[in-house]
């Protein structure tokens, strides 16, 4: 009736889903749109104009192939013009995210499609496009509801494409007989298997949260690369926009709100997790020893007053009060945003003295130097982060990119700070530059010797929702695996700037031993540090609840006694016994970004006071500094290294290897060279075995089966059947060849083989009869198999050189 | 004679026993020429004449004598001449002084089996006579229209050595016959026996052909040979091959459906011959060379080295 009303003549039930779809995408699209102007409105309208166009184009043509031809600008045109319009509303700071572009060009396919589905072959195409412009804004919109609609209407979908398609499948099949239900209960359990895989790797990615870090589609902006408008993905899209209007100023922290408010600070979540430090009092243990010494311990008090803090690791047990954020509605911290597992810094300690982790700048007091750290002052030397504009954005550069060896690409994440109240910026490792909305202010930022950047306003914090973008370097340890020689070199070359890092007075005889034990005989720096990780993982327990005693500093030592013991004993230890290798060290403490916390609706992973975590850093060419996680339990940190570097170092260890163990190399090359002179054999081995699986669950076909295992074997032993020749007639040649007496009882077995093997193959109904199943036809194939061995066939080809077909 | 009584009934073990009786007879007339008389046997249950082209001497005409005698019914014959004349084959109107009509004298086409020797030896317009009744199976004779005897089948020969005073047989018509056969000269250990068997010939010893099985009992065998199936995919291997043939730059005329057609029902005689309900890739390259033999030509003397050349790249289906 609309054909009539109208005088178009296209398919209806074709329109209705592409109008829908259509619908749908740009009703999805005008989600992200923030302002409404009329540039707004353009999309639609090309979408709409670019359709009709077709339609009058098209309308009087009834030849499909000329249809074809004009589909092709027009689809042309779909394409370019979202994009284009995208373009000019990027300008106009309207941005659309790029897959919600794709998912508009999509859209105008559909539509355009359904014009010409008066042709029954576009009725399909529309179908199949609008169920997947559908389905996929449908699994976009949050909420079970959606995700359940999206499922039902894909199902659906896949089932009116099926039956459509078993129309043709039948025509197709009507004249062989393999029966028509088979077909259809296999097409039917194909398509659930395919819907069940991809629904799986859907709910996977979007569990592991890789969905949300990577981005949609690989234009969305991602870990690896930033796009303004991006919907998803890390980027700095309107995902993790803060949720205040403007956080530019940090006015509360002038308005007292902060400083009077009862939120746990870092110190506070600190204590909560591993419990209050025991109080040392340094002055009073130092009264029995000498003067200079006791001067030393008092100019450490003062210097932890100034620098960053300390982390002792002799500590009270915990008590059970809840400090944690009662009065907000989030538990977390913050929010990060990007791929976890991650560590992030709040403070790193190099000194280790008296069961206490300090920061210094200075090398270890010694007798020489107190006077010049009396004169020195400060002891932690800050120095203020540089300012660079990058598309329209100030970004804090914490250092330049050095040269370094361990580069391995950029990674891009986000914090969004709710709870955490520090006036330190949770830090990844080896972080390049940060941004703070439209912070542009030098001086607004300081980095002390820790690399940890930090507020210069004594006394503030973050605000709440204040989003910072951080770009840090990964870390690439193919240098360290192929060229640890090198490294050493540099780090020896710097070797006084990190004295500081090297410290091991507090490290006691059984744990220096414990560490050459582990590294003994290894080359490289970073085998020996992981010797010393997998030994710690593999051989003791984490225990959140163990405590030094009372008095007992060296927690490295109880560790290895006890055999378990906290995040922070741990770090200690593997920090020492590093150390003790010459490798410098550093402990951090920080957050742990559990992928568990992963919150799929948002996107982002959460980090709860819980994450606190303790772990220590090396570095081996006295630049980099490489995380390390000891503690059994966590998760090994990521290396990256790039495809033909992996490929490099395989080979590398290879080689190693093979210098290592001459004999065995030399024994395994020579049974590669054995199989691969007697390959045919091999080969002819397995079709054999799979022979005799096949004629075991299958002997129907033990005929069919056989054949295909004697061409095998005729091909690999040199003469393969000819094409025209059919397999009875090969077989016929090949026994009289073989049996040059007269040997009634391999004449009828092969008689009776070939009998059985042209009904099979040649019966139009053999399926059906079943005549190839009975004892004797499985006997007569397996006698045939058995005469027309692989050895006695190459033993023929060697004496005839080619078959004379009878 | 006990074993050569006359077979009735249609059921196939039936059928195959009367096959195997027709072998013996027909070899126990041609001794040593088992391919052959497999070949002349599949175009009798095939329906398709067939074509001799062989040296004198060699059995053509007594091979074609022990079919006729086999398959019993009325035998024919023709003795091509130059002066054999169409009414000669096919009959003539004769008045009738007494009814003062003309009557039909039926020629020797109105036969079950007709044996036309050196056949390239009659004139263009005899030739056309006969093939116009191997063709419709009927004679039109002075306007009026008389038809064979439905298990007609012609047996003829022609010589190759003698080509004086012979009109060579026109290509297009050659595929009115379904094989063309050379017989060849027979193996020594067959001819001893020959020897040995004309040496004692009398009375004692009739060499007389036997009949085996009646026209009726033909007709029946030819309706079974259509019932002897074809998969699919070996119709799609006869295609392979006709494509291969039109396909190929040394045949000047292709391969016809209707050569198709016959190919597919000889190879279906000949799988009965097998005692088989059902179509091989074996059968059709059988059958193949003398089958495409009368229809293949080009520049070239013999077809065979050509059709063994597709037969051996055309790949079979398995």
């Amino acid at each position: 009736m609309l054909n009539k009303l109208f005088k178009i003549n296209v398919n209806g039930f074709s329109l209705l889903l592409a109008v829908i779809a259509w619908m749908l995408v740009f009703m999805w699209r005008g989600a992200y749109q923030f302002q409404w102007n009329f540039a707004v409105y353009l999309q639609p309208l090309g979408s709409l104009g670019l359709a009709a166009g077709l339609f009058f184009s098209t309308r009087r043509i009834t030849e499909v192939r000329r249809v074809d031809f004009w589909l092709l600008p027009f689809g042309l045109a779909g394409l370019v013009l979202p994009f284009g319009i995208g373009l000019v509303e990027r300008n106009l700071d309207l941005g659309t995210p790029w897959e919600v572009l794709s998912m508009v060009v999509f859209a105008n396919w559909t539509l355009l499609l359904a014009v010409l589905s008066r042709h029954e072959r576009y009725q399909n195409l529309t179908a199949i496009f609008a169920g997947t412009s559908t389905f996929v804004v449908i699994s976009m919109i949050e909420g079970w509801r959606f995700s359940l609609l999206g499922g039902a209407y894909a199902i659906v979908l896949l089932w009116w494409s099926m039956t459509r398609y078993w129309g043709k499948l039948e025509q197709k099949f009507a004249d062989d007989q393999v029966s028509k239900a088979s077909i259809r209960s296999f097409v039917f359990l194909v398509s659930i298997a395919g819907m069940v895989f991809l629904g799986g790797l859907l709910v996977t990615l979007a569990s592991t949260g890789a969905l949300s870090w990577r981005g949609f589609s690989w234009f969305s902006g991602g870990n690896v690369y930033s796009d303004d408008f991006a919907q998803d993905g890390v980027g700095q899209g309107d995902g993790i926009r803060a949720a205040t209007n403007n956080p530019i100023t940090f006015g509360p922290v002038d308005s007292q709100i902060f400083l009077e408010s009862k939120q746990p600070s870092l110190y506070d979540i600190t204590s909560d997790v591993y419990g209050d430090p025991q109080k040392v009092r340094r002055s009073t243990r130092a009264v029995g020893i000498q003067a200079e010494l006791m001067q030393h311990a008092h100019e450490r008090v003062a210097v932890s007053q100034q620098a960053s803090g300390e982390f002792s690791v002799a500590r009270k047990p915990r008590n059970q009060r809840a400090t944690t954020a009662k009065d907000r509605l989030s538990l977390a911290l913050f929010h990060f945003k990007g791929q976890a597992p991650v560590w992030l810094g709040m403070e790193t300690y190099n000194h280790f003295d008296d069961g206490c982790w300090v920061q210094q700048d200075q090398v270890a007091i010694t007798k020489g130097n107190v006077a010049r750290r009396k004169s020195g002052g400060n002891q932690v030397v800050y120095r203020n982060v540089s300012v660079e504009t990058q598309s329209g954005k100030p970004w804090m550069k914490v250092r330049h990119q050095l040269n370094s060896s361990f580069w391995g690409g950029w990674e891009y994440a986000a914090v969004k700070v709710i709870n955490l109240q520090s006036l330190r910026i949770p830090t990844p490792p080896s972080l390049e530059q940060f941004h703070i909305d439209r912070i542009d202010r030098e001086d607004f930022f300081r980095i002390g010797s820790d690399e940890i950047p930090q507020l210069n306003h004594g006394g503030s914090q973050i605000p709440a929702d204040t989003v910072i973008h951080l770009v840090s370097a990964r870390t690439n340890l193919y240098q360290a695996l192929v060229s640890p020689q090198s490294l050493r070199e540099q780090l020896n070359n710097r070797a006084f700037a990190l004295a500081d890092y090297l410290n091991t007075d507090a490290v006691s005889e059984s744990i220096k031993s414990l560490a050459s034990n582990c590294a003994e005989g290894l080359q490289s720096d970073w085998e020996r540090v992981e010797a010393i990780v997998s030994h710690l993982r593999d051989n003791y327990q984490h225990d959140s609840d163990a405590l030094l005693p009372e008095g007992e500093t060296d927690a490295a030592r109880f560790l290895v006694e006890q055999g378990a013991g906290t995040d922070y004993m741990f770090a200690t230890a593997a920090a020492l016994m590093i150390r003790h290798l010459g490798i410098p060290t550093r402990l951090v403490k920080g957050f742990w970004v559990d992928p568990k916390n992963f919150d799929r609706r948002t996107g982002h992973t959460s980090v709860l006071g819980k994450n606190v975590h303790v772990w220590l850093e090396v570095s081996l060419d006295g630049m980099h500094w490489t995380p390390i996680e000891p503690t059994p339990g966590f998760p090994q940190p990521r290396y990256h290294l790039s495809m033909q570097q992996r490929i490099a170092l395989a080979y590398f260890r290879t080689c190693r290897w093979v210098a290592a163990h001459p004999l065995t190399a030399g024994l395994l090359i020579l049974l590669c060279g054995m199989l691969t002179w007697n390959y045919k054999w091999l080969l002819q081995g397995y079709h054999t075995l799979m022979w005799q699986l096949g004629t075991r669950f299958n002997p129907q076909t033990v005929a069919r089966q056989s054949a295909k295992l004697i061409d095998r074997r005729a091909k690999l032993a040199g003469f393969p059947r000819a094409a025209g020749v059919s397999p009875a007639r090969f077989s016929r040649s090949l026994s009289q060849l073989l049996t040059k007496d007269e040997d009634e009882e391999t004449t009828n077995c092969v008689q009776q083989y070939t009998t059985a093997l042209n009904c099979e193959l040649y019966h139009p109904r053999s399926m059906l009869l079943g005549r190839a199943a009975d004892q004797s036809t499985i006997q007569a194939c397996r006698s045939v198999v058995a005469r027309f061995g692989f050895s006695n066939l190459r033993r023929l080809r060697k004496t005839l050189g080619s078959i004379n077909y009878v | 004679m006990s074993e050569t009584a006359i077979l009735t009934g249609t059921s196939r073990t039936q059928i195959n026993h009367g096959i195997a009786q027709l072998r013996t007879v027909l070899n126990r007339a041609l001794m040593g020429k088992a391919e052959v008389i497999e070949y002349v046997m599949a175009g009798l249950l095939a329906g398709g004449h067939i074509l001799f082209d062989d040296l004198p001497g060699l059995g053509k005409t007594t091979l074609g004598k022990a079919v006729a005698a086999a398959v019993g019914g009325k035998f024919g014959r023709i003795q091509g001449t130059p002066d054999l004349l169409p009414s000669d084959v096919t009959g003539f109107n004769l008045f009738n002084r007494k009814t003062q009509e003309f009557e039909f004298r039926p020629g020797p086409v109105f036969s079950d089996v007709l044996l036309a020797d050196e056949i390239n030896r009659a004139t263009p317009r005899t030739q056309s006579a006969l093939f116009e009744a191997m063709g419709e199976r009927q004679v039109s004779v002075d306007g009026k229209t008389f038809p064979l005897l439905e298990t007609f089948f012609v047996i003829a020969t022609q010589n190759p050595i003698d080509h004086s005073g012979t009109f060579e047989l026109p290509e297009a018509q050659l595929d009115r016959f379904a094989m063309k056969l050379t017989i060849g000269y027979p193996s020594a250990d067959d001819e001893i026996a020959l020897l040995k068997d004309e040496a004692v010939r009398d009375s004692a010893n009739p060499k007389r052909p036997e009949q085996v099985i009646t026209p009726n009992e033909l007709r029946r065998w030819q309706d079974e040979v259509a019932r002897v199936e074809v998969a699919e995919k070996v119709q799609r291997y006869l295609v392979a091959i006709a494509t291969a043939i039109r396909g190929h730059k040394e045949i000047r005329n292709g391969l016809s459906p209707r050569g198709l057609i016959m190919l597919q029902r000889l190879s279906q005689a000949f799988a009965m011959l097998q005692e088989r309900d059902f179509v091989t890739p074996d059968d059709i390259q059988q059958v193949a060379k003398p089958v495409l033999r009368v229809r293949l030509s080009g520049n070239f003397d013999s077809a065979d080295p050509i059709i063994q050349e597709i037969l051996n790249s055309v790949p079979v289906p398995v």
